[in-house]
């Protein structure tokens, strides 16, 4: 059975560029532009790995965090936070916030797809 | 509820549907602690499990080691999925029977 | 959005060919000079990018093999492994195969075929052969200086050929949605998990038991050829709050000892798990537990921790930083460069000779009008828009060089085994030809040097005789000369052998009996269809296709060839090439009723045709140019124009590879710039046209293919 990733980003070919990625490792999509409109597409529905940028417009990454571990349906589900250089500090929160991996910006749809595999079974 | 719990004469066949995880750890636990304070015999019926992690393994592990200190009799059914996760990390109760390393 | 993955690997496939290239290069330049560090790093660079890349785009047989090639590499720059003829033969055998990889890959991408046996068969072959380089380095880690006696007494080895992983996880890891199942899991796609014991012991009472939380251990003898950084970043997201240890393969007593030390559990029970998952024999493991019991241990400093564990290296430390280094130096060329796709350069100099043409229409427009104003903008558009035109076909200009230096491994490769001793010596390499045309004189070029070492290049016993040097030498050579570029392939072997040529081309009917033929005539006998001089038919040229074939290739490049030989000195090819495929400063002239532009580059000179002449050229096909006989093709003849003859007619006289021919034609026009068009399939084959050009009032020319009919002057002239 093929399993669902979500990918929190408000940049358009960053969602491109890993919905195709995981698309071709057998791997279903759900994108949302941001954390509110995540959180509207959980919907009850089974969701496997979560990857989530930090900054966000309407809903950042860190506060969706928060809330996704109020859920009681999804506070389990691995997230993979996109996160550059630049953001220790907000690295931080959302550490202590229960995110413990971290991908870095730019990164190659090859790490993406490590990353994910090391976390979920194929 | 994806657990279900026969009792007759003793013996308690308890079986597991669809994803064993930390979802529900808590709930499975119950019941397997329960059917292993009730009934001398247990029937663990792994057969339709499509998802075990490593919660899941740890109340198998937790109830293959329960059985053995109150002495009771462990049974456990499984399918390929959960059957490949215990081969891959080596651990053998149930079929096998043979407890595990301590 | 399919298309962007096949795109990068595209960009992939040509980087890759490009770095394999350089890999070769300095594979032979290293030949000569095993010492040369920056021709070491540059091959280590190469393997070390395509590995790097092919991960990223998918082809990862290619990353994988380049790996171990790229390791090896690593040694053999850090002077841990001798750098000999032995390993450069392996090194380049490896890069034939990533070679290989990568034409099935890009075949793949296509037709989607996996790779073949064959394929398979070297691959096994070659990774045997690496490891075999490879292994050794682990049994004998640098003996640094620092390490004391004392230490160096306990620090033996101990005999597993595989990794230990030591895991206890945080007790929070399956609530952060971290499932150490998955993580073990993704260990079997790097290597193989030869045994592993889960470890229960933190596990409390069933009633105490939390069943969110992670209570499980796991005592892991892996075998795997990744490095431990690799093996590391399984467990990065794990990393925190966890106690992971990992020992690479042939780790020291000592490091088992702190593993022991510093896990919760027994040591003699771990100890014993230890043994029976195959990281330490029952004698390793009594010595540790005695060693551990005496309290000898010594309290390592973390830098001999480190080199103990078999993982850094002073050395190694400071290739890490080169490397970095190195890294930025590519980056900041790479910026310098940009990659852009041939057809893209290819329509903008379609659009430029458009251009050309509308600028030549306005131009044609402001003379009529006669205003001075519209004139001057008009040239001055001119102008400009020829510049352009000129920084366009430079775009495309790319040295031969590249193309030239792909063959020192042919020569040295085909050499050897035709137990020949070949130089290839290198000259005008900075000579640009269009690109275009560098790809497709690959061919010609190949088998031009192919036969050279074949027929031309004598065994170095009979150059001895002859009282040459052994080493023979093959030389290629480009220059511009006349609007062409000259490709030379020469050799200083025997040279051709005209009464045997002579002899074959009787033989195969190709002349008749007794017919007197000059030199060049008879070396252009060569050229024809099924002629092969080779006395037995040997694996490098006599394949069936021969110099008919390389004739073929360079005439349809609007080329010529030629060649010129001396007995017992040598033979040259001669391959003439026009120095653009796409536009031409153009001569026009009218025959007929219809516009005919020749190539500037080749015209010479326009003469008037004289009565005298024309009286004479009834009899003979050639006029006499101040005291120089001139042979000419009447145009209006060969195109069969009509119109009446006008009262004069004008020579037009061109050059091509040093000989002169002059054209009849009957008014003269003055330059022009002219876009090439190639004519349909149909007209293709038309003699004495190649290509078409439409004219600023929208006519259209036709181009005078100058070669050709410079050669059937010729023959005119000799028929006669």
């Amino acid at each position: 059975m093929a399993k669902t990733i979500m990918i929190i980003d408000d940049s358009a070919s960053i969602r491109q560029v890993v919905n195709i990625t995981l698309g071709k490792s057998g791997y279903v999509v759900i994108e949302a532009v941001d954390g509110k409109d995540a959180i509207n597409k959980l919907n009850g529905q089974k969701i496997h790995l979560i990857i989530c940028d930090v900054n966000m417009p309407n809903m950042d990454g860190i506060t969706f965090l928060k809330e996704l571990k109020q859920n009681a349906g999804y506070k389990f589900t691995p997230v993979i936070m996109l996160t550059t250089e630049s953001q220790e500090a907000k690295m931080q929160e959302g550490k202590a916030a229960g995110a413990k991996a971290w991908v870095v910006k730019p990164f190659k749809p090859e790490t993406m797809l490590t990353a994910i595999e090391k976390l979920i079974l194929p | 509820m994806p657990v279900s719990v026969a009792m007759t004469n003793g013996v308690c066949r308890v079986m597991i549907e669809g994803e064993m995880n930390i979802y529900n750890a808590s709930a499975i636990k119950d019941h397997l602690l329960n059917a292993i304070s009730e009934c001398p015999r247990i029937e663990l019926d792994l057969f339709n499990v499509n998802e075990i992690d490593t919660s899941g393994i740890q109340l198998l592990i937790m109830l293959n080691n329960e059985a053995q200190r109150r002495h009771r009799e462990l049974n456990i059914t499984m399918n390929n999925a959960v059957r490949n996760v215990m081969k891959l990390l080596n651990i053998e109760i149930g079929e096998m029977a043979q407890g595990l390393c301590r | 959005m399919q298309i962007d993955l096949d795109a990068a690997k595209q960009t992939f496939i040509i980087e890759a060919s490009e770095l394999l290239q350089d890999m070769e290069q300095a594979l032979l330049a290293i030949e000569e000079s095993p010492d040369d560090e920056d021709t070491i790093n540059a091959i280590f660079r190469a393997a070390h990018t395509i590995k790097g890349s092919a991960g990223i785009v998918g082809f990862e047989n290619i990353e994988q093999f380049t790996h171990k090639v790229e390791n090896l590499l690593e040694k053999a720059r850090l002077g841990e492994i001798p750098i000999n003829s032995e390993l450069i033969e392996l090194l380049l055998k490896c890069r034939d195969h990533i070679a290989g990889l990568l034409q099935s890959a890009s075949e793949g991408q296509k037709t989607g075929i996996t790779p073949e046996q064959d394929a398979l068969d070297t691959e096994k072959s070659l990774t045997n052969k690496l490891n075999a380089y490879l292994k050794p380095a682990w049994l004998k880690p640098e003996g640094d200086a620092e390490k004391t006696d004392t230490h160096e007494k306990s620090c033996s080895a101990v005999k597993s050929d595989n990794y230990h992983i030591s895991l206890r996880l945080a007790p929070n890891v399956l609530r952060d949605g971290m499932d150490p199942i998955s993580f073990i899991n993704y260990l079997t796609r790097l290597g193989e998990i030869v045994s592993i014991t889960t470890i229960t012991d933190a596990m409390p009472p069933a009633s105490e038991m939390n069943p969110e939380e992670c209570y499980l251990g796991f005592e892991i003898n892996f075998k795997s050829d990744f490095d431990k950084k690799t093996i590391e970043d399984v467990f990065e997201f794990v990393r925190e709050d966890a106690q992971i240890h990992i020992l690479p393969p042939k780790s020291s007593i000592e490091s088992f000892i702190k593993l022991l030390n510093n896990l919760p559990e027994e040591p003699a029970r771990i100890g014993e798990l230890l043994v029976k998952g195959g990281a330490l024999t029952e004698t390793e493991l009594e010595d540790a537990l005695r060693l551990q019991s005496a309290g000898t241990e010594p309290q390592p400093r973390i830098g001999d921790i480190l080199v103990n564990e078999g993982m850094v290296h002073k050395k190694v430390v400071d290739a890490a930083i080169e490397k970095q280094k190195s890294a930025k130096d590519t980056k900041a060329k790479e910026a310098k460069t940009i990659r852009v796709d041939a057809e893209k350069l290819d329509y903008l100099i379609t659009m430029v000779g458009e251009l050309v043409i509308s600028g030549a229409t306005l131009e044609q427009h402001a003379r009529r009008v006669n205003d001075s104003g519209l004139q001057e903008s008009a040239s001055q558009m001119s102008r400009l828009v020829e510049d352009i035109r000129g920084v366009a076909m430079k775009v495309r200009m790319v040295p031969v060089g590249e193309t030239f230096s792909r063959f020192n491994r042919l020569v040295r490769d085909l050499g050897r085994e035709a137990g020949k001793e070949i130089d290839l010596i290198i000259s005008g390499a900075e000579t640009e030809l269009d690109k275009a045309v560098t790809e497709k004189i690959n061919d010609p070029l190949m088998h031009l040097i192919r036969n050279a070492i074949d027929h031309g290049i004598e065994l170095p016993d009979e150059r001895l005789l002859s009282k040459k040097p052994a080493k023979g030498a093959i030389t290629l050579n480009a220059y511009q000369d006349a609007g062409s570029i000259v490709i030379e392939v020469s050799d200083n072997g025997k040279g051709i052998n005209s009464e045997k040529v002579l002899k074959k081309a009787v033989e195969r009917g190709l002349i008749g009996h007794g017919q007197n033929l000059s030199d060049r005539e008879i070396y252009n006998l060569i050229f024809e269809p099924g002629f092969s001089t080779a006395e037995q038919v040997t694996k490098l040229s006599g394949r069936g296709v021969g110099m008919d074939v390389v004739k073929r290739n360079v005439e349809a490049l609007r080329g010529m060839v030629e060649i010129e030989s001396s007995e017992g000195i040598g033979a040259t090819v001669r391959i003439r090439l026009p120095l653009t495929l796409a536009i031409i400063d153009g001569f026009m002239v009218k025959v007929g009723k219809h516009f005919y532009v020749i190539p500037l580059d080749m015209v010479v000179e326009c003469v008037e045709l004289t009565e005298t002449d024309r009286v004479e050229a009834k009899r003979r096909h050639y006029i006499n140019l101040r005291g120089e006989v001139l042979p000419y093709v009447r145009l209006k003849e060969l195109f069969d124009e009509n119109g009446v003859r006008p009262p004069y007619e004008n020579i037009v006289v061109v050059r091509y590879a040093g000989r002169k021919t002059g054209l009849v034609v009957d008014e003269l026009h003055g330059e022009v710039q002219a876009v090439i068009k190639s004519l349909g399939r149909m007209y293709r084959n038309v003699e004495g046209i190649s290509g078409a050009t439409i004219l600023g009032d929208g006519t259209v020319a036709l181009i005078i293919d100058v070669p050709h009919l410079v050669q059937s002057a010729e023959g005119i002239r000799q028929t006669s």
